[in-house]
Order: C-alpha cells, then sequence, then structure tokens
C-alpha cells in the first residue's frame, strides 16, 4: 500500500489519524504498532512473520548482548573479560549472520541461481538448478538493515537495548519507513518512543510535509516517467543520442523527485504522529562532487554504509590504496543492496571509481580551478550517467542507451517511433522546467539563500496544500497508479 | 491583560483557527470520497466512456496470504473511487485550460483551432505502413461480382477521415515529422483508390463527395464521426452508383440541405469528443449543422432494401437512410456479429457465412460499406471474405468466419 495510493490516502491515513489523535498518550504507540503491522502485513503477508520473529530474535539478541558487554566491564579477570568479549562478539555475529541470511534469501537467491545456471549452460554435462523463484518481499533491504544496526550499536556501547519487544518492533515497523525507509537507527528513534511531541502544529507541518512529497511523486517524478519509460523499454535500433539524453535527464529528474518524494512523505507522516525523523535528501544535485553527493542523497543509507562498513573495513586509516580499496568495496555493495542485478552492482562501481578519482592530486587541482557551477554540471553529468545504469533493465540496454548518448545514432527509427505529444506534453514541459529550476535554484542563488526563502514563505505555502493534495489526488485518479521506484529494493 | 496579550492571544486563535480549518479541508479531501463510496454524499456527473468492470474480491485465507486479495481489492477500491468523476474532470480540465491538450493516455487529442481529434485519427496523420492494396481491391472486386449476378450491389465506400480532411490542425507535438521514409499524407488513401480503380471496383472516395461542403458541415470540430451533410453527401454517390445496377427497385436521388446551429444540445452526437473528454467545460458555442427535413418523392414500398455493414461510423450512413426514406427497409449489420432490424429494431447475432448470415445477404438488394479511412486495411475486410467464401464455393457455407 504506497503512500501515493488512494486506498492509503483515502481509508488508511485518516482512519489512523483519527484513531491516532483520540487514543490516549499512554496507547499512542499501541494504536501505532498495530496499523504498522496492518500496513505491512497488507504489502508483505507473508513476510509479517518472518519480520515479526527477527523483531523477537533481535529484541532478545540485544538485551543478551548488553548484558555480556556489562559483565565483560565488570569482570575481575582481564582473561574473564576478554572471554565475555569474545562471546558478544559472537553473539553479534550470529545475530548479523542471521540477518543478512534472510536478506540473501529473499533478495539474492533467484539472482545467484540463475546465474549460476547460465554458467553451467556452458559446461558440458554439468548439471542444472531447478528452483522456485522466490518473491521478494517489499522493505527487506531496509529492515535488515535496521536491525543489523540495532545490534550494532548495542554492542558498541552507542545504544541501549530495547526494553520491550512491542517498542523494539514499533521500531522495526513503524509504516512511515517501514518498506521504503529513510533507514532508521534504534538510537535515534529510542527516546522518541516514550516523549514526543504531539500539537497542531506538528500535525498541521506533517502533514504539509506529506503533501509536498505526494505532489514531488505524482506531479513531477511521474511526468518525468512519461518520457523515460517507453525509451528505456525501445529496442536499441530505434534510440538515437537525442532520445538516449531525454531519457537520461529524465530519468534523473524521477528518482529524485520519487525517492526524495517519498522520502517527504514518511517524514511528513512521521511529524503527524510526533516524530522527528532525519533528513534523508540535502539538494543532491547542487552536489559538486561525487563524495560530495553522497552526503546529500539518500543520506541514511550513505551514513549506515559508513559507519557500519566503511568504517569497519577500515575506513581511511590503512593508508591511500588501502581506502581507495574500501571506497569501492563499500560503493559496490551499496550498488548492489539497491538489487540483485548486474546493473546495480556496475552502478555502485561506477560511483566507487568516481570517488577514486575525485582522490587523486590531479583531479583534486582540477576541480579546485574550475568554478563552482562547473563542478557541479559535471558531477551532475556523472550521476546522471550512472543513473542509466540504475535504470536500465539489463546491462545491454544500458550499453545501448550510453553508446547512443556517445552518438551512435538509430538504425530503424521505424521499431519505435515517438511522438514528443506523448513523451514530452505541453504538461510535462512546464513541470519538469519547474522541476529544473528548483534542483539549479540552490546552485544558482546560493543554497542559504534558497533555504532563508524556503523558510520565509512557509506559512503562505501551506495554504496551497489543499490544491497541491487536490492536483496530485485528480492525477493519480485520472492517471492510473504508478507504484514508487524504491519499493523494489 | 494589556491590548498586547490581547493580540497575542487573539493571534494565537487565530492561527489555531486557521490549521484546524486546513486539517479539516484536507482531512474531508481525503475521506469523504471513501466515505460517498459508502453512503452517497454529495451528486456527480458521471463519466462519459466505457470503464472496464473490476469485480471486488472476497477476502480469503490463501488470497491474503498469497496478496491476491489485496491487488484485487486495491483496482476494485480504485475503481469505484468515490470522487472519480471530479478527479478525473479536475485532472483533465488543468491539462485541457492550462495545457491546451489532454493526458497523452487519453483518447482524445487536442488540435489546433479548437478541433478535437482521436487518437486514430492522429495515427492514421502517421501512418507509414505499405499494405497490400492490390489484393484487397481486387478482392473487393471480386465480392462485388458475385454479389451482382445473384442482383445484388455492394457499393464500398472510403469514409473520410478529420486528419485527412484537417491535416494541419494536428498539434505538432502529435505529428510524425522528419521521419525515413518521408511520405506525403493519405499516401495510403490514394494508393488504395487507384487500386480500385484499375480492379474497376464500385467505390465511392468520400473525400470527393464532401469536397465541396464547408468543413463544419463535414466533421463538427468537437465529433469522432462524419456530421450528417457528409455523411449525407457520401451516401448519395454511393446511391447514384448503384441506381444503373438495380432493376427492380428504385433507388432515389437525395438532397442533402442543411443549415448550421448555434445551441444545440451538447447530447448531440457532433459533440461527443468534447463529452469523452471529461472535463468542466462550459456548453459548447461552435455551430453544427442541423439537417432539414428531406422530401420524399417516390412511394417507399418501390425502393430496394439495404444492409449498412460497419462499426459505430456506419450509424451516420443508417441515420441518413432513414432520414432520406432511401431505402424500403434498413438493416445495419453491426461489427460483423449482429443484424439490426431498424424497423423493428430486432437485434439477432448473425455469424459471417453461417446460414442466418446468408438469408440476409439473400433477403437485401443494397449493400453499402462504410469503411472509415483511419481503419482502411487494417481491420481486415470480413464482409468481403465471407461473400468470396461462401459464393465463389457456389452457395455452400464452408464455415463460419470469425469477425
Amino acid at each position: 500500500m504506497p503512500f501515493s495510493s488512494l486506498l492509503f490516502l483515502s481509508v488508511f491515513l485518516p482512519a489512523f489519524l483519527l484513531c491516532y489523535w483520540v487514543a490516549p498518550r499512554l496507547l499512542k504507540n499501541t494504536i501505532a504498532l498495530a496499523f504498522s503491522i496492518v500496513f505491512y502485513a497488507w504489502g508483505a503477508p507473508r513476510l509479517l512473520p518472518v519480520v515479526l520473529a527477527l523483531g523477537v530474535i533481535d529484541y532478545y539478541l540485544g538485551n543478551y548482548i548488553a548484558r555480556l558487554r556489562e559483565a565483560a566491564k565488570s569482570a575481575a579477570e582481564p582473561s574473564e573479560s576478554a572471554r565475555l568479549e569474545r562471546r558478544t562478539r559472537r553473539v553479534l555475529t550470529m545475530g548479523i549472520t542471521v540477518h543478512l541470511s534472510v536478506l540473501a534469501y529473499f533478495k539474492y537467491s533467484n539472482f545467484l541461481v540463475a546465474e549460476t545456471n547460465a554458467v553451467l549452460v556452458h559446461l558440458p554435462g554439468a548439471a542444472h538448478f531447478t528452483w522456485k523463484e522466490v518473491a521478494l518481499p517489499i522493505g527487506i533491504s531496509f529492515l535488515t538493515f535496521e536491525e543489523i544496526s540495532y545490534l550494532v550499536d548495542v554492542y558498541r556501547g552507542h545504544a541501549r537495548p530495547a526494553r520491550s519487544v512491542g517498542r523494539y518492533l514499533l521500531f522495526l515497523m513503524l509504516f512511515p519507513h517501514s518498506i521504503a525507509g529513510p533507514i532508521f537507527r534504534w538510537k535515534d528513534l529510542e527516546s522518541q518512543l516514550d516523549v514526543r511531541e504531539h500539537s497542531l502544529e506538528n500535525v498541521v507541518d506533517g502533514f504539509g510535509r506529506f503533501t509536498l512529497g505526494l505532489a514531488k511523486k505524482v506531479l513531477i517524478a511521474d511526468a518525468a516517467a512519461l518520457a523515460s519509460d517507453p525509451i528505456f523499454g525501445a529496442p536499441a535500433e530505434a534510440i538515437g543520442p537525442g532520445l538516449a539524453w531525454l531519457a537520461a535527464g529524465a530519468y534523473t529528474l524521477q528518482i529524485y523527485f520519487d525517492f526524495s518524494g517519498y522520502s517527504d512523505m514518511a517524514i511528513g507522516l512521521g511529524r503527524m504522529a510526533g516524530f522527528r525523523f532525519k533528513e534523508n535528501f540535502n539538494n543532491p544535485y547542487s552536489a559538486a562532487s561525487i563524495t560530495d553527493f553522497w552526503q546529500r542523497w539518500h543520506i541514511s543509507l550513505s551514513t549506515w554504509m559508513r559507519d557500519y562498513l566503511y568504517i569497519p573495513l577500515g575506513g581511511n586509516r590503512g593508508g591511500e590504496r588501502r581506502t581507495r580499496i574500501n571506497i569501492v568495496i563499500v560503493f559496490a555493495l551499496s550498488g548492489f543492496w539497491h538489487g540483485a542485478a548486474w546493473t546495480f552492482l556496475v552502478w555502485g562501481i561506477f560511483h566507487g571509481l568516481l570517488g577514486v578519482a575525485e582522490r587523486t592530486p590531479l583531479m583534486k587541482r582540477v576541480r579546485a580551478a574550475l568554478p563552482h557551477f562547473v563542478n557541479v554540471a559535471v558531477t551532475m553529468l556523472f550521476v546522471s550517467i550512472g543513473w542509466v545504469f540504475f535504470r536500465a533493465p539489463n546491462m545491454a540496454t544500458a550499453w545501448n542507451i550510453l553508446s547512443a548518448m556517445c552518438g551512435r545514432q538509430a538504425t530503424n527509427v521505424e521499431a519505435t517511433f515517438f511522438l514528443r505529444g506523448s513523451l514530452l506534453p505541453n504538461q510535462s514541459i512546464f513541470v519538469l522546467s519547474f522541476a529544473l529550476l528548483l534542483l539549479a535554484a540552490p546552485a544558482l542563488f546560493g543554497e542559504d539563500r534558497v533555504r532563508s526563502l524556503g523558510v520565509r514563505v512557509r506559512p503562505f505555502a501551506l495554504a496551497l496544500v489543499p490544491f497541491a493534495l487536490a492536483l496530485s489526488i485528480a492525477q493519480l485518479v485520472n492517471g492510473g497508479f504508478t507504484p514508487l521506484i524504491y519499493f523494489k529494493f | 491583560m494589556n491590548t498586547e496579550d490581547d493580540h497575542i492571544s487573539l493571534r494565537v486563535t487565530v492561527i489555531t483557527g486557521l490549521r484546524l480549518a486546513l486539517m479539516a479541508v484536507c482531512l474531508g479531501m481525503l475521506a469523504l470520497p471513501a466515505v460517498h463510496m459508502v453512503h452517497p454524499i454529495f451528486e456527480q456527473k458521471p463519466l462519459f466512456g466505457v470503464l472496464a468492470d473490476t469485480p471486488c474480491p472476497d477476502p480469503t485465507i490463501f488470497d491474503l496470504s498469497t496478496e491476491k486479495f489485496q491487488s484485487g481489492f486495491t483496482k476494485c477500491f480504485e475503481q469505484r473511487y468515490g470522487a472519480r468523476p471530479t478527479a478525473t474532470r479536475l485532472d483533465n480540465s488543468v491539462a485541457y485550460w492550462a495545457f491546451d491538450e489532454m493526458p497523452p493516455d487519453k483518447k482524445v487529442r487536442v488540435g489546433t483551432n479548437g478541433v478535437l481529434f482521436m487518437d486514430d485519427h492522429v495515427s492514421f496523420y502517421n501512418r507509414h505502413d505499405e499494405p497490400d492494396v492490390v489484393a484487397m481491391a481486387a478482392k473487393v472486386k471480386r465480392a462485388q461480382e458475385l454479389l451482382l449476378a445473384r442482383g445484388k450491389v455492394f457499393i464500398f465506400m472510403i469514409m473520410p477521415t478529420k486528419t485527412s480532411l484537417w491535416p494541419d490542425d494536428v498539434a505538432k507535438g502529435w505529428r510524425r515529422e522528419g521521419s525515413s521514409p518521408a511520405r506525403p499524407r493519405a499516401a495510403i488513401t490514394d494508393r488504395y483508390v487507384k487500386a480500385l480503380e484499375a480492379a474497376g471496383a464500385l467505390f465511392v472516395d468520400g473525400r470527393k463527395s464532401v469536397a465541396s461542403l464547408p468543413r463544419e458541415a463535414v466533421y463538427a470540430t468537437t465529433g469522432r464521426h462524419l456530421a450528417a451533410p457528409g455523411a449525407c453527401a457520401v451516401f448519395s454517390d454511393a446511391l447514384a452508383l448503384a441506381r444503373p445496377l438495380v432493376h427492380d427497385a428504385e433507388v432515389p436521388t437525395i438532397e442533402c440541405n442543411f443549415r448550421m446551429a448555434h445551441g444545440v444540445s451538447v447530447e448531440e452526437e457532433d459533440f461527443d469528443l468534447l463529452r469523452l473528454m471529461n472535463i468542466f467545460t462550459p456548453p459548447p458555442s461552435n455551430a453544427v449543422p442541423v439537417m432539414d427535413p428531406m422530401t420524399e418523392r417516390t412511394p417507399r414500398e418501390r425502393r430496394a432494401d439495404g444492409v449498412v455493414l460497419g462499426t459505430s461510423f456506419g450509424w451516420k450512413i443508417v441515420y441518413e437512410a432513414e432520414r432520406t426514406h432511401a431505402l424500403r427497409r434498413v438493416t445495419y449489420y453491426y461489427y460483423n456479429s449482429r443484424a439490426i432490424d431498424r424497423d423493428t429494431n430486432k437485434d439477432s447475432k448473425v455469424v459471417p457465412m453461417s446460414k442466418e448470415w446468408q438469408d440476409l445477404v439473400a433477403s437485401s438488394t443494397l449493400f453499402f460499406y462504410p469503411a472509415p479511412e483511419e481503419y482502411l486495411l487494417v481491420d481486415g475486410e470480413v464482409f468481403v471474405d465471407a461473400v468470396i467464401g461462401v459464393y465463389s464455393a457456389g452457395g455452400a457455407a464452408p464455415g463460419a468466419v470469425t469477425p
């Protein structure tokens, strides 16, 4: 049940808000958990028992890890302390292994079996794996990372273990984030489970943020999809440079407005219930380098990767060569986390290599010599090229689009002929131009000025909420439903 | 309490009131459509056009666990969404009034000068395939010969399409220009006409029939099908072509008098594309043709029975045949599957080449096939194939042709 579905907007959300607001403070968490379980069960009923079971296991493991840590700290003998430390680490390793195994089974087993079979086909006499495809449950990647971060934070002493299973399950399954992020950390949310501000101001601000996200998704991202989807689905011989650049550019807009719109909706929903979620985007297309881009894009994922993968791998503490290897590993795994396909892996490695290239002295000098807006433009160019791998259904399509972007002409325009009216209707041109202006504004006028302008116009912008809501619902009803991009991860 | 405190208190009250009002409006917009589905609470003008019926599933444990129920229920809910007519009209109206277009997935295309097109019109404008017109013309001729040998006249009528008459009104975004190979518009129709002429087939090139009429009399800017004067002109030419070949009945000359009228009801057929747009709009202001009553010159009993073959476009010929009393009895053979007796309104299923089909052919003298230009050589000519199948085999029915 995506947030941009009529069922969510017309039934689930009003029912939740009504029940949540009328419930006494003591029951609000219970109401939120009950609605979250219903929400998850609607979208992934078969994984619900697994998620609940993992939540219970995490709860006990977290508490066990905390007790072992305390015991290790207070042990009189250093040998006893070391033994307990080893045991704590074993418990942590076991917990992480369980979560990664669940992720591997649900997300990567189909891919691994298919790829193995593809290799076995070429070996004479080799057996062929028969395999019943496993359905990918929504939100599994996000849940896994949240569960791992909980165990690791408790192990590191950065967080206290959950006081009750219900509180931990609420953290894990809270519906604004449970199926497509942002990736929460227990330590950020724990205190809010006890104390949070329920006020009309929060509700109005939250609803405004939710509507902003809905409008970004429905009015802008879906308009961009009109141009990108048909071209990415067209045969290679029909695509020339113009269409290829249009597809890459449109998808660059689509994925940002789709995913940041979703994050806005999640943050807004949380705010309506009194929660303060961390921002997940910070003008990513104003970034002046790839490193800068990843500090602004899907921030909850990039910080997770930094804290739970890059730093444990050694970070930048092992010399320049080791740092570069770590960067490529982290980006490659980040790409593969997005999906079990070569395209995602290549997308991750592409970003990793760009990150490594930026660290070379030569590139540092070049970037320092260039004006800021040129750096922003070059970063945008490489990010857009990367999105081609991300969007393409397979590597062949990605290469076709990229080679067309490099100048390869269409050889058969009759194969798929696009009319401008269907790819770029006047409304889309208007909406996408407006979106481009929004994206370019921080780079053109300065991020601080744009931000302060946003704060000044906010009270007036709230008056536009009903109009944005009406237009979004109208387009949802009339245009049919398009799912959110990040749901498949 | 001093004045400043009063101001602050008033300000807080106003802001709180505004916030409450905003939330009430927004929650109302979200929840009322769902409430309306259970207990209707507001009137809405229904949408025009066909919505596929989506059944609502019953929840079972199995369907719930496999998400089959969820997906079925979501579809059912979205189709029955309480504010669907209003929301659809709002979205279409924004596209139309602000951007002079319709959303790309809709059937109606907005052209220049207020001309509305159907997506099929635009597809014809951009059509670039090369069908075998010679073979098809030969089949038409063969079917006409077989029927003529049995005292029946079969007239093939090419009904001009909107984009063929008004190509310049197709909006630029919907034109396929600069493609390779570049070919003139309506090339397929021209080639087909030449092939029919070469084969010696009986046919009416409707484009010529309507050439002398003012454009609004051929197609209303807001209409999907030929306007009555245009249909009448093509039908008149078809009757003229049939007249010398019918010996045991009279085929009259008809007059296609009309006048242009404003303020005609939007329910009229000439506004069907406007209705199909489903937008908020004032009553249309464009003039549409209204036929003047025709004078019957000979008794109807002496005229021939006729069958009009075709799709929705055929209705226009049926209406003209009835309005002019040019035929004694009119049967509409609709989509090669239903025979509608216009006198009795009897509607019977008739499969091509079946006994009922042969009875239908045997009972009439004149056969009119109004083929819309945009579907020439696309739909196939089921009636032509059926005639050849039945009568070239000496009248035996080898089997039914699926329409």
